[in-house]
């Protein structure tokens, strides 16, 4: 398993009960990245999402129980590394994400030499609505992720991103966990990954439900916000020859 | 002369301890899960049976009741317990994710090896 990817690049496609829009996604993964290999990681689903990513002939990782999305992209990232993934794509089974921008992702990976690259909906105005109390908490969010990191961020709550191999090895090791996306940047640029936004068009999703209701917005906020500023009492993080890349 | 608040306290103390003995003996308990709560019931059945102790607590923490201080006390014991268990709760929790993704990773390998063993038979 150790050679299997070397220099390639991975779309990590995290998936709980979407069956009904998952193989859209991948269709049009293969389409924009037809180099690239595809897993797609179910997390414990209730449906046929594991079935359908079977039959779909992608590499399907099946998680046991529910971890929740970000224990759900780590294995992706496990798998990366301990498969020697050059690159990984992160893509949500929603149909939220562009499959046909991942090539300027994985462009600006090289283009700005950063070794995180975020697509953003807000860096350029796209015509992308988001809900007034979201957009609120995503403009805190940003503020915040943006004082703390002395860099312009605009939106890190998206989860449409590109990783290097560095930043493979690092979310292997650390990701954290639950809502990880904007607690994720603060970690990056901390242990002193580069870290670039890129303008994307985002879609509304084609099936499911976000898994972010509105009565759990406040819960959401207050949790992401007291695991970034208890995460800058720790000491960041450092980027270990041996970390998870072996079996422990 | 024990006051029947000193009584109940002692009775409590000791049916506590007995059931974590208990509990340890049957091995329903683990060692390591029962340390804190015999701490609690040796601290209860000490400050229980020496009034000369409480009373000494309870003048340091300008409480009027004496038993109170006791129960006060006890209060205390069961927030370092219960605060305790939620990092066990955090650590178990971590633990079982890494469990499931290296299981998840495991399934694939095997699944791999199956086919390639698969096709290996029917060559033979």
């Amino acid at each position: 398993m150790s050679t299997r990817g070397e220099g390639r690049t991975l779309v990590i496609i995290p998936a709980y009960n979407e069956e009904e829009s998952l193989e859209r996604v991948i269709c049009r993964v293969r389409t924009s990245v037809p180099a690239a290999d595809i897993v797609v990681i179910n997390d414990g689903s209730d449906d046929s999402t594991g079935s359908v990513a079977e039959g779909l002939g992608v590499v399907a990782l099946h998680l046991p129980n529910n971890l929740g999305i970000a224990g759900a992209e780590q294995t992706g990232f496990l798998y990366a590394l301990r498969s020697g993934y050059g690159r990984v794509v992160r893509n949500d089974a929603d149909g939220q994400h562009n499959p046909a921008e991942i090539p300027e992702l994985l462009a600006a990976l090289l283009r700005t030499g950063a070794d995180v690259v975020i697509g953003s909906r807000y860096l350029e105005e796209r015509g992308y609505i988001t809900p007034r109390l979201r957009r609120m908490g995503i403009v805190i969010l940003a503020a915040v992720t943006s004082l703390i990191c002395r860099q312009r961020f605009t939106d890190p709550t998206s989860g449409f991103r590109a990783f290097n191999q560095r930043a493979i090895r690092l979310c292997a090791d650390h990701y954290p966990h639950d809502y990880p996306e904007p607690e994720s940047v603060v970690l990056f640029v901390r242990a002193g990954l580069r870290v670039a936004e890129i303008p994307v068009t985002m879609n509304p999703r084609y099936g499911g439900q976000s898994s972010i209701h509105l009565l759990d917005s406040a819960y959401y906020m207050f949790k992401v916000l007291l695991a970034i500023m208890v995460g800058l009492l720790r000491k960041p993080p450092t980027l270990t020859p041996e970390d998870r890349s072996k079996a422990r | 002369m024990l006051d029947r608040t000193i009584l109940i306290a002692l009775g409590g103390a000791l049916t506590l301890l007995v059931s974590v003995i208990e509990l340890v003996r049957r091995r329903r308990l683990r060692e390591r899960y029962s340390i804190l709560w015999l701490l609690t019931s040796v601290v209860i059945l000490i400050l229980a049976s020496n009034r000369t102790l409480l009373d000494l607590l309870a003048r340091a923490m300008k409480i009027a009741y004496p038993p109170s201080a006791l129960f006060v006390v006890v209060f205390a014991f069961l927030l370092v317990i219960t605060l305790h268990f939620s990092t066990v709760i955090s650590r178990l929790t971590r633990e079982n994710e890494s469990l499931a993704q290296e299981m998840a990773i495991l399934r694939l390998q095997v699944g791999d090896l199956d086919k390639r063993v698969g096709h290996h038979e029917v060559n033979h």
